[in-house]
């Protein structure tokens, strides 16, 4: 399977030379979902923006690669970007609540994107809308086309949201904590849908969250993100049962499941390193249970360990966590 | 049937407000000294004869009963005889009210043709030379007193080329349009500024939100997304600037009125006070208030209408 989205040694930082991002690469083939995890501050929803070229003021692309099918998307001119927003690619945003236009009805808000990208008539666009909301669950779709967000839940207002990302029938998903803001029955319904969406429409679709429960339900594959780098990569199964990185391996460990108590939940000690903090060594080294003094020294590299990658040279002595099972 | 129902209520709410009003000029214009019944009659005329006109309009009684049948009247719709023209105040101010509403409605119209593309061009490219100009120019219009400016306009597009008429009315539609047109600009120039900054900040604030961000990932044009998400949304507060600006010079029409000699209400007002003309002093100030009143109760309208969230009832 050829990888639909590409990207290499990606560099962010402001412009004042700080950088967020390091040497990111990471890769998305129709059909498959990427999940990217890490604490907010880790750089995973400004990859995702870097990918769309929508970074916020202040912040730009330092360095790497972005391909979307093989074509370069960094640099690219604003109308060739114009074309691939909205249409080739399409974007999911966290909070459905402030990410639709308040005064607009919802219908309007997908038609208008069909319109730029398939050249549909008003009318044409209108009933794509109607058909886009029926696509992504929702009954009455002609009739809650015509109310605004506010008169909808926040479930219907995330799936309105996924219906504004395909209305230009993308191939490429970028979804930013599309999760985070609902409860655990709508997060789970409109991760049913991303599965749905990914395997009958064979599009790409990387999902960006703090949440490894969302990961490990919905991601055949993942990225562990880490002060801006990635810490460890692989498929979901292999990530999660058997972590390689002591980072993921502490996540796992402060994630509630059925079972665990408050006193089986161990926080991480420590906080982020800030953006641009000098580090020489692994940036999880201070607050790293493992860690000696070749770690603060210098910058383990990816290895490839048991069919992943891992940022860390002492994968081999991570213990076993107790069969850590979350939530299926 | 709701938006009737809410103009209706907020008309009944604005009733103690036109109360207030007629209250205070009231108590205001008699603590100024001047005697309407000796200014009729000038000043040659006998203590006696000034006493049986008083008598006649009744300024011989109290005031809180002179007030009384101030009120009493008007709540049958009568708002009395002009003691200076001597004749029925509603005809007077109804012949008057045209041409203060002419003036600010143009005055409204001309304001939003001017501040919204401006405050537009401004806030595509903030921090560009545009904004730069735009800023400039709108804080030296804002430094300007319309008294002074309306001269300017009145001399310059009015006598000097023969563009527009410097004074009068006009006659018809097209002679209102061209007429009234140097005034209106004189009171928009006042205005705009104030739209052209409420709107600038507004749509700079609105431009760092999410669904911003939304709809330039659907890939939408910097001018689609500007008009269709920012400036509808920017619209919202910059009409509560207008409102109030609208209501504001409702009052200063009366300036602009006098430059360019117009038959307004303004002008009525004006001839009520310096010839001690109670009686029109403060029907004029009570259409007043009533105008302002109907403006906010029509920016509270279109604020419903340009916002769905804000319910109008």
């Amino acid at each position: 399977m050829t990888a639909l989205l590409e990207v290499s040694g990606l560099q962010i930082g402001l412009d004042t030379g700080v950088p967020l991002v390091h040497d990111v690469s990471l890769s998305a083939a129709p059909g498959e979902l990427v999940g990217v995890v890490g604490e907010s501050g880790s750089g995973k929803s400004l990859t995702l923006r870097a990918v769309a070229g929508l970074l916020p003021a202040g912040v730009r692309v330092t360095g790497g690669s972005v391909r979307f099918d093989s074509q370069e998307v960094l640099g690219a001119s604003e109308p060739n970007l114009r074309a691939l927003r909205g249409g080739s690619i399409g974007m999911v945003f966290q909070e459905p609540m402030t990410a639709l236009n308040p005064t607009m009805r919802v219908g309007a808000q997908i038609a208008e994107g069909a319109r730029a990208h398939l050249g549909l008539s008003r009318r044409a666009a209108d009933q794509r809308a109607s058909e886009l909301l029926e696509r992504v669950g929702i009954r009455d779709a002609a009739k809650r086309s015509r109310l605004y967000p506010h008169q909808l839940s926040g479930g219907l207002r995330q799936r309105v949201m996924i219906a504004i990302a395909l209305a230009g029938s993308p191939r490429l998903l970028l979804c930013d904590e599309p999760t985070t803001a609902l409860d655990a029955t709508v997060t789970a319904q409109v991760l049913e849908l991303l599965d749905e969406l990914a395997r009958d429409l064979e599009v790409a679709i990387v999902l960006v969250t703090h949440d490894l429960g969302v990961v490990s339900r919905a991601c055949h594959r993942v990225v562990v993100m880490y002060a801006g780098r990635i810490v460890e990569e692989g498929t979901t199964d292999a990530v999660i049962r058997r972590p390689a990185h002591p980072y993921t391996l502490a996540l796992l460990r402060a994630v509630p499941t059925r079972s665990t108590t408050i006193d089986d939940l161990v926080p991480i000690p420590g906080a982020l390193p800030g953006p641009g903090a000098p580090l020489d060594g692994c940036p999880f080294a201070p607050r790293c249970a493992l860690v000696e003094d070749a770690c603060r020294a210098k910058a383990p590299p990816l290895i490839e360990v048991e069919g992943r990658r891992t940022a860390c040279r002492r994968s081999e002595q991570l213990r076993r966590p107790r069969e850590v099972v979350l939530d299926r | 049937m709701t938006a009737l129902r809410f103009v209706a209520r907020r008309l009944l709410i604005g009733l103690p407000v036109v109360i207030g009003v007629t209250l205070l000029v009231f108590v205001l214009i008699h603590l100024v000294p001047g005697n309407p019944a000796r200014n009729a009659l000038g000043t040659r005329a006998t203590p006696q004869a000034v006493a049986a006109l008083e008598h006649r309009w009744g300024l011989d009684k109290s005031l809180p009963e002179q007030y009384g049948r101030f009120v009493g009247r008007l709540a049958t719709g009568d708002l009395g005889t002009s003691t200076s023209y001597n004749e029925a105040i509603g005809p007077l101010v109804a012949r008057r009210l045209p041409v203060t509403l002419w003036l600010i409605v143009y005055a409204t119209i001309l304001a939003c043709l001017i501040g919204v593309p401006l405050a537009l061009l401004a806030a595509t490219r903030p921090g560009g030379w545009v904004d730069g100009a735009v800023r400039f120019v709108s804080v030296a219009a804002l430094g300007l007193p319309s008294f002074w400016l309306g001269i300017l306009l009145a001399e310059w597009l009015g006598v000097r080329s023969g563009l527009f008429p410097a004074s009068g009315f006009g006659e018809g539609f097209a002679g209102h349009l061209s007429s009234m047109f140097l005034p209106s600009l004189t009171v928009a120039l006042g205005v705009a500024p104030l739209l052209i900054r409420a709107l600038r900040a507004e749509m700079l604030t609105v431009a760092t939100s999410d669904y911003v961000v939304t709809a330039r990932s659907k890939g939408l044009s910097r001018w689609g997304v500007m008009r269709r998400h920012i400036l509808r949304n920017a619209l919202v507060p910059g009409l509560s600037v207008l409102a109030v600006s609208v209501s504001f010079f409702v009052g200063a029409t009366i300036v602009v009125e006098k430059i360019f000699a117009l038959p307004g209400l303004g002008d009525l007002m004006l001839q009520g006070i310096s010839s001690r003309d109670f009686q029109v002093v403060q029907s004029v100030t009570l259409v007043l208030a009533l105008l302002v009143i109907v403006v906010n109760i029509i920016a509270d309208l279109a604020t419903g209408w340009l916002d769905p969230r804000i319910e109008v009832r």
